[in-house]
C-alpha cells in the first residue's frame, strides 16, 4: 500500500472521530447511534495503522490490489450504516403509526 | 340472549363521490332490517372534501391528522371497537363497491359462532357478484390463493377483498398486530396460522362507482411481491386461538 494512502487513511479515521465525538457532545448525535460510526472509523484507522493485515487479506480473499480491498471495506461498512438506518426508520414508522392513531382518536373525543 | 354490538367500519381516503351514499345504504339497511349498526368512518387523511362532507352530514368519523394507508387506518377502526367494546367489527370499502344488502349472511356465521372472520367473496360458488376483477388481477389472486393453501392448508378464494367481518377475539388482535400494506390477505394467513377459523361468504361486488382506483402495473407487480413475501417469510405462530 502506498504512503501516500496510509497517512490519508488515518488522518481521516481521526477527522472522523474527532467530528463523531463533536456530534456527542453537542448532544447532536445519541451515543447509541455514534457506536457504529466510532467502529467504522476505527476499521479504517486499523486499516491504515496496519497494512500488512490488509496485504495479506487482499490475496486471501482474492482482489487485485490492497487499494481495492481497502475500498470494498469501507463500502461494506456503509451498506451496513445503511441497514441499521433502514431498521431504524421503520420502528419509527411503527412509532409515527401509532401516534396518528392516538391522537386521531382523541382528537374525535374532544370534538364531541 | 343479549344483542350483539356491532360496528361498521369505512376506511375512505378521498372517497368525496361515495362516502355520503354508503352511509346512507347502511342507514337504509338498519331500518329494514330492524338492526343497529354504529357506522365509523375512518377518513385516512383525505384532502378532498370528504372530511367536510363527513361533518356536514353529522355521520360518526375519525379524522386521522395524516395518510397511514389502508392498514393503519382500519386498524384505527378496531382500535375504537375495542374501546368502545363491540362484539363484531365488519370492515367495507367507502368506494361504494361492497353491497350492504349481504351485511346479513356476513354477520351470520359469527353470530352461530362458526367462524372467527368471515369474508365476503366475488369467487365463491353462491356469489352473485357480476364484478369479477380484471382478468389479469384474477390471476394474480389465483396464484396467492395457491400459496395461502400452501402455507396454510385452508383453501381461501377471495385473498384480496376488503368486506370483512370479524369477531371480539380478532378485534382484539388486530389492534395489536395489524399489517399497514395490503393487509387483507396477509392478515388472513397471519390469523389461519394460529387456528382461527375463516369462513368465506358469496357476496355480490359491483365496479367503483365514482372516483378512482388508485391501480397501476408497477404498483400490481409490488403488490404481488410484497404480499407473497409476507405470507411465505410469515413465522407459523402457536395456536392461540379458542
Amino acid at each position: 500500500m502506498q504512503t501516500n494512502l496510509k497517512i490519508f487513511l488515518i488522518l481521516f479515521s481521526f477527522v472522523l472521530i474527532l467530528s463523531i465525538l463533536k456530534l456527542i457532545s453537542k448532544n447532536k448525535l445519541p451515543i447509541k447511534y455514534s457506536l457504529f460510526w466510532l467502529a467504522a472509523a476505527i476499521v479504517i484507522f486499523l486499516v491504515g495503522a496496519f497494512p500488512k493485515v490488509i496485504t495479506f487479506f487482499t490475496s486471501l480473499i482474492g482482489f487485485e490490489t490492497s487499494v481495492s480491498l481497502v475500498t470494498g471495506i469501507i463500502l461494506g461498512l456503509l451498506l451496513l450504516i445503511t441497514l441499521l438506518l433502514t431498521i431504524i426508520i421503520s420502528e419509527q414508522k411503527r412509532k409515527i403509526t401509532l401516534l396518528v392513531q392516538e391522537v386521531s382518536m382523541l382528537k374525535e373525543k374532544i370534538q364531541k | 340472549m343479549k344483542k350483539e354490538k356491532v360496528l361498521i367500519i369505512i376506511p375512505a381516503y378521498n372517497e368525496e363521490d361515495n362516502i355520503e351514499k354508503t352511509y346512507q345504504s347502511i342507514l337504509e339497511y338498519n331500518s329494514n332490517h330492524k338492526t343497529n349498526y354504529d357506522v365509523l368512518v375512518v377518513d385516512d387523511g383525505s384532502f378532498d372534501q370528504t372530511k367536510k362532507i363527513l361533518t356536514e352530514h353529522a355521520i360518526p368519523h375519525i379524522s386521522l391528522i395524516t395518510n397511514l394507508g389502508i392498514g393503519g387506518a382500519v386498524q384505527t377502526g378496531y382500535k375504537y371497537a375495542l374501546e368502545h367494546e363491540y362484539d363484531i367489527a365488519i370492515q367495507l370499502d367507502g368506494d361504494g363497491q361492497h353491497n350492504t344488502d349481504d351485511l346479513e349472511k356476513l354477520i351470520q356465521p359469527i353470530l352461530e359462532k362458526k367462524a372467527d372472520m368471515v369474508i365476503g367473496s366475488r369467487f365463491v360458488k353462491d356469489s352473485k357478484s357480476q364484478f369479477k376483477s380484471s382478468q389479469l388481477r384474477r390471476v394474480g389472486i389465483r396464484l396467492i390463493s395457491t400459496i395461502i393453501k400452501w402455507k396454510t392448508g385452508e383453501k381461501i378464494y377471495d385473498t384480496t377483498s376488503g368486506f370483512r367481518a370479524i369477531n371480539k377475539k380478532l378485534i382484539k388482535l388486530f389492534t395489536e398486530i395489524y399489517p399497514m400494506e395490503y393487509p387483507e390477505p396477509i392478515s388472513t394467513v397471519y390469523i389461519l396460522s394460529r387456528g382461527y377459523k375463516v369462513k368465506e361468504i358469496g357476496v355480490r361486488m359491483k365496479d367503483r362507482e365514482g372516483g378512482k382506483s388508485s391501480i397501476h402495473t408497477w404498483k400490481n407487480v409490488y403488490y404481488m411481491i410484497n404480499v407473497i413475501l409476507n405470507i411465505l417469510l410469515m413465522k407459523r405462530g402457536k395456536k392461540d386461538a379458542n
